[in-house]
């Protein structure tokens, strides 16, 4: 099995920093295989080219442990579509859309033209959720009955609150994923009680949580073999649609 | 010495038949089932609270089995009860009058998201008058919005001063900044760190110091890893072994004078 972390944040932000090679050395000290990086706070919410290019140029030197998730700030409107664009031409493997940090509510149709780009490029999409009326997993779902060809991977699983929406959402949507940071044992129950397993998609959400310790966590409630390759590994090929290094 | 300052217990009901599995997905405990779950984890010490707190009618036979779980564990657990906002000002003081007068609980728990009320009212005022009588604790669900958000929290902190108030969560996974400004101003606030994130406890720690921090899983009718999640992390932070004991159990001792 290999273990694949689907969400990390690299970069030298206001509110966090990790570099790539602390990145690598914390990947290989949790047993981790391969990451895939988006960039963070001030280079998500405006500084998107920047952040795009350093989230690149991690990638283009770790090709087998890396790879990269663009994010683009919806309220720069043609810009950002260009810069979308830009950045998944030079390497990066997916859309990533933080509605908290770049003020917008995600079932707002400003991120449409972001989703049409997403869809013709045929990559996934993770977007942030948790967060009351603002990033709710009934808005991730409307987006992925809206564009039925792109997978959704539903950020931190609508953590803390929305649990019981997150596996409701889950019902409607085949094209929509769940990833287990900022969740503990709970809420990895109320998944496997729930039949969720399938959709499940293992992140850190590093460096706001450490790699090590989240895999311990998992493992503690997932015992099953077949259970632990989907949610290291087969889930997140599943939703990249099979298009990783590995 | 371990004390997990948030935990909650299975109270059977009168006449009702148990549910196979609770929402957790798990057996619903008994006592001896919640003390071995802790014993796995090397918690010496536990905060109980019950899982119910919707139904309001249920709160006074409630009050008084968690009573005595208290005198039944003492100096094991501590079981907080809980009255309802909603009720007239005189059954709310008699209410609480009833759970203090006589030993076995520690302190009153609210889930105000659950609960559907203020903080920023005269019924709760009066829930502050009467606890801080007894000299017992308030705490609180917290971190969800609308009524118990972080700052709703530490208004209610600052509104009662003579007030000790336990924030139950940290502000959960986006809420907890709000306390690294607001905290540090008040002695009488502190902060369970069952909810913020590995860095955000980490911030908490390093702003506000270890006193005011107290460890706390939210676990006992779930699987044992949920507490076993939440001491790997505080055991993983950036600080002495002397804050770590702090923040696992001796803050907790001094805030209901354990010995």
């Amino acid at each position: 099995m290999k273990m694949i972390d689907s969400h990390v944040h690299l970069g030298n932000g206001i509110k966090m920093q990790l570099d790539e090679d602390t990145l690598i050395k914390n990947m290989d000290h949790a047993g981790i295989d391969l990451a895939i990086a988006c960039p963070m706070d001030r280079y998500l919410a405006v500084y998107n080219r920047e952040g795009n290019e350093f989230i690149a140029g991690a990638v283009r030197s770790h090709p087998d442990r890396l790879m990269g998730m663009a994010s683009v700030n919806p309220w720069f409107g043609k810009a950002a579509c260009e810069e979308l664009e830009r950045a998944l031409s030079d390497g990066l493997s997916g859309l990533k859309l933080h509605p908290v940090l770049q003020g917008f509510r995600l079932s707002d149709p400003i991120v449409y033209p972001l989703l049409e780009i997403a869809n013709k490029a045929d990559v996934p999409v993770y977007v942030h959720t948790g967060t009351a009326g603002i990033a709710e997993p009934f808005q991730a779902l409307g987006l992925a009955l809206d564009f039925p060809c792109i997978n959704f991977i539903m950020g931190h699983a609508g953590a803390s609150d929305y649990y019981n929406d997150t596996v409701r959402a889950l019902e409607f949507a085949q094209n929509l994923y769940i990833e287990s940071s900022r969740n503990g044992p709970a809420n990895f129950c109320h998944w496997q009680i729930n039949g969720a397993v399938d959709r499940v998609i293992f992140g850190s959400n590093a460096p706001e949580y450490h790699q090590d310790i989240e895999i311990l966590n998992i493992l503690d409630v997932f015992t099953d073999t077949a259970e632990r390759e989907k949610i290291f590994e087969k889930n997140i090929r599943r939703a990249y649609k099979g298009r990783m290094p590995l | 010495m371990i004390i997990d300052a948030h935990t909650h217990i299975n109270i059977p009901e009168d006449g009702e038949e148990a549910a196979a599995l609770n929402p957790y997905g798990m057996p619903n405990f008994d006592i001896g089932d919640y003390l071995a779950s802790f014993d796995a984890n090397h918690v010496d010490k536990c905060f109980v609270f019950s899982h119910d707190f919707n139904i309001e009618s249920r709160f006074p036979r409630y009050n008084q089995w968690l009573s005595e779980l208290g005198n039944d564990h003492k100096g094991r657990l501590f079981p907080f009860g809980c009255i309802c906002p909603f009720w007239s000002i005189a059954r709310i003081r008699s209410e609480i009058r009833r759970c203090f007068e006589s030993p076995g609980l520690y302190g009153l728990k609210f889930v105000p998201i659950r609960q559907g009320n203020t903080l920023a009212s005269e019924e709760m005022d009066v829930v502050a008058e009467e606890c801080e009588r007894f000299d017992v604790p308030v705490f609180f669900h917290d971190g969800s919005p609308e009524y118990c958000s972080a700052v709703q929290i530490a208004y209610y902190a600052k509104k009662h001063p003579g007030l000790k108030v336990i924030s139950g969560h940290g502000g959960l996974r986006e809420l907890w900044p709000d306390y690294l400004n607001t905290a540090d101003k008040l002695d009488n606030l502190y902060i369970c760190l069952s909810g913020p994130p590995q860095s955000g406890i980490q911030k908490l720690y390093e702003v506000l110091g270890p006193e005011k921090l107290l460890f706390g899983s939210d676990g006992g009718i779930g699987h044992r890893a949920v507490t076993a999640a939440y001491i790997r992390r505080i055991q993983k932070m950036d600080a002495p072994a002397g804050h770590k004991e702090l923040i696992l159990g001796k803050n907790a001792a001094r805030l209901l004078n354990i010995v």
